[in-house]
């Protein structure tokens, strides 16, 4: 700094001059680093320059600034620029540790002309060493210090001066907030550009991925940022999507749960598959969810990925649906078939039945043949015995004997009801052979009044004095028909009609014809069948009768042999007066192609 | 009826007490020959023995069927009236042999004994008709024979 009084003297004016051209030059110095700051160039031209004008402004064979690592490491320095302006480049520069060291230590100026005697630097330095004088000034910003800006070897005989110090002082507290600031302002935009580097290329990828992507804050759960895939997800626009809990947008309990966190930030995964989306309002989506926690930088973020699977749901469903489809289709034909079964089995059980019937009728033949036979015989011997008792022959003592008299008596009657009950057993069979009338196949033509009569014999028991049989025969035809089924149709009617009668009651049997179709009316006085039991009569398998209770075919087999027979059962039934049962049968001869349904 | 002899009367069932019925009701009310057998085999032997009338069979025998065992007295005494006397099952088969065997009658079991005493009357009458027939036919054969005798006596006292 100069002083404020003029020169007096020509060499106080020489020193002067001297002095403020000096300070011309230093102001040159500084006026070109500032430029070259201005500018803003690179940290490593900025340091270059400072280093070159330095050598230049202080005439020294070498100049090299050093800036601090960041890192710890073995060599806290680099050396950022070096310049050397005497014959040989290769100047040694190995004690940089000792000097470095020292610089960190101290943190002041460091003026050394005779390196060689310095007792600071003695043991590196060696009687070949390049070096026999420095100036080493730190590198300041904002108080802590960011490097070394030194010169070696002054090319003047005086060496290194106060002055020099000063004036690299200046420089150097001139260059080191700035030469700071633009490694700052660089490793800001490094970073930045790598951070937008790797940005873009998570954006590129997360946007590109086709899947949804969420990033949310570790700790609060809130949404940072969603890609593009977000929104048609959920209805909601980005800016809404912002600042939500997760929680809000996809509804797993797991976000509020510690645990499951703590298990995601040490490499855990978490997956959902089939989440239901929409009950905020939005569209009805199913996505699967995984999430994980990345590192963004420093901070933990939840980044959760959505794969929309509502296609695949919607598919499923349909699958579902179809199956359901399927599985109803299937259970209706199982129950078609079981009912068909059932109906089979039936049907088998009656020829079954059938055929014993008729086996047992068939070997009853024999034994009550002859036991008719004899009845009928025993009275007529009896007739004959009786003749030849009154004859002239037989002493008048003889025939007066009261003994014989009720030996006679008592034969006659035995009989007489012998043949009376040969008649209801021979009846009784005959009945049983055309109830069954197995050898009848194929359509015979038949009466139906016979039919009737027959199995009226066969359901005598049942009825016996409880119920009376009123029958309204009418004029009707032979019919075309398979008579034991037909048989079996009045059976089954006949024994309902005479289950419904609690007590005593009437069966009326009332036949008649209607064009080609010939009636046959079952009425009972009976409890009749509830309303909500009617259209249910005809299902196979439909019983309000006990297990064993039920005779016969059932109205659902009963119906289809009338439906065989091109006609149909028709029911009308009132509760607590009885039942109709109206058989329609075709006169006809096709009677399975006229079949009403 | 003819004067000279009882009719006989042959009964075949493999059911002894069907032959008993038979035979105790047809002994008090008629005045025939009956002679029961228990099986087709024995009726045959006996009814080559001798002439018999009227035949009565069951259907279902063991060894031979009614059908077969009256085919064979067709042969044996075509005269024979023969009668089948079966049970309801038999009924269509023999339906369906009645004119094989040219049989007169079937009557199912169980029988009435009075309809079987008047198909017995009836295959008997029957029965001496068509011997009585079959006499005069003779009759009728041995005249004209006679009288070709006379005619070729007659013709060679002439020529």
């Amino acid at each position: 700094m100069s002083e404020e009084h003029p020169p007096s003297t020509l060499a106080e004016f020489q020193a002067e001059n001297a002095r403020l051209r000096r300070a011309v030059e230093e102001l040159s110095v500084l006026n070109g680093i500032s430029g070259a700051i201005s500018s803003m160039m690179s940290v490593e031209s900025i340091v270059e320059m400072i280093v070159q004008e330095s050598v230049k402004y202080l005439n020294v064979e070498q100049g090299a600034v050093m800036l601090l690592r960041n890192e710890e490491d073995t060599d806290p320095f680099r050396t950022v620029a070096r310049k050397a302006y005497s014959g040989s480049d290769a100047v040694p520069f190995r004690f940089g540790q000792q000097l470095t060291g020292w610089m960190l230590k101290n943190q002041k100026p460091l003026l050394i002309n005779d390196l060689g005697n310095d007792v600071r630097f003695r043991n590196v330095a060696s009687p070949d060493f390049a070096i026999q004088s420095l100036l080493s000034v730190p590198l300041k910003a904002k108080g802590e210090m960011v490097g070394l800006l030194n010169v070696f070897n002054k090319r003047t005989e005086e060496g290194f001066t106060i002055d020099d110090q000063r004036l690299l002082s200046i420089i150097a507290s001139q260059s080191a907030q700035i030469v700071e600031n633009v490694r700052l302002y660089e490793e800001l935009q490094r970073r930045s550009a790598e951070l937008r580097e790797s940005e873009a290329k998570y954006r590129a990828l997360t946007q590109e991925a086709g899947e949804a992507i969420l990033l949310a804050d570790f700790s609060s759960r809130r949404i940072l940022e969603v890609n593009d895939k977000v929104e048609p997800l959920t209805g909601l626009p980005r800016r809404m999507l912002r600042g939500r809990t997760l929680a809000d947008v996809i509804p797993v309990a797991e976000w509020s749960d510690t645990d499951t966190f703590e298990r995601m930030s040490s490499g855990g995964h978490l997956s959902y598959a089939n989440v239901k989306l929409g009950d905020n309002g939005g569209p009805t989506r199913f996505i699967d969810v995984s999430a994980t926690i990345v590192s963004y930088g420093d901070n933990k973020i939840i980044q959760v990925i959505c794969h929309d699977v509502t296609e695949r749901q919607k598919l499923a469903e349909h699958l579902r649906d179809h199956a359901e489809d399927l599985e109803r289709e299937v259970e209706a034909r199982t129950l078609d078939l079981r009912n068909s079964q059932t109906q089979l089995v039936q049907q088998e059980k009656m020829a079954a039945l059938g055929r014993l019937v008729a086996g047992v009728a068939h070997e009853m033949n024999t034994p009550i043949g002859t036991i008719t036979s004899n009845a009928d015989t025993l009275s007529r011997a009896l007739e004959k015995l009786d003749k030849i008792m009154q004859s002239d022959e037989i002493p008048e003592a003889v025939r007066g004997l009261r003994g014989l008299k009720q030996v006679q008596s008592v034969l006659d009657d035995i009989a007489r009801i012998n043949q009376l009950a040969c008649d209801r057993i021979i009846g009784i069979v005959s009945s049983l052979r055309n109830f069954a009338r197995l050898d009848e196949a194929e359509l015979k033509t038949a009466d139906l009044h016979e039919g009737l009569e027959s199995t009226l014999t066969l359901v005598h028991y049942e009825l016996k004095n409880r119920i009376k049989v009123v029958r309204e025969y009418g004029d009707i035809p032979p019919i075309s028909c398979h008579p034991n089924q037909i048989n079996q149709v009045f059976m089954n009617m006949l024994v309902n009609a005479a289950q419904a009668i609690k007590g005593e009651g009437t069966i009326t049997i009332k036949t008649f014809r209607q064009g080609d179709i010939v009636n046959v009316q079952f009425s009972d006085t009976g409890t009749g069948i509830p309303p909500a039991n009617v259209s249910r009569i005809f299902d196979p398998g439909f019983t309000t009768k006990g297990v064993g209770v039920g005779t016969g075919l059932g109205l659902s087999i009963c119906f289809k042999i009338a439906q065989d027979h091109g006609g149909g059962i028709d029911v009308e039934s009132e509760v607590g007066k009885g039942s109709t049962f109206t058989i329609r049968l075709s006169l006809g001869k096709d009677t399975k192609a006229g079949a009403l349904r | 009826m003819s004067s000279r002899r009882p009719p006989v009367i042959v009964i075949v069932d493999d059911e002894e007490m069907v032959l008993t019925s038979l035979r105790s009701f047809l002994r008090l009310e008629t005045e025939y020959d009956i002679e029961t057998f228990d099986s087709p085999a024995k009726a045959i032997e006996r009814i080559r023995e001798s002439t018999i009338d009227l035949v009565i069979s069951d259907y279902l025998m063991p060894g031979m069927n009614g059908i077969e065992f009256l085919l064979e007295i067709k042969k044996l005494q075509p005269y024979a009236t023969r009668i089948l006397l079966t049970g309801y099952a038999d009924k269509e088969n023999a339906i369906k042999a009645i004119n094989e065997v040219g049989l007169y009658q079937y009557i199912e079991k169980p029988w009435a004994n009075e309809d079987l005493k008047l198909i017995i009357q009836n295959g008997l009458e029957r029965r001496f008709l068509m011997e009585r027939l079959e006499e005069k036919i003779k009759e009728v054969q041995n005249v004209q024979q006679n009288l070709q005798d006379i005619q070729a006596q007659i013709i060679k006292a002439f020529m």
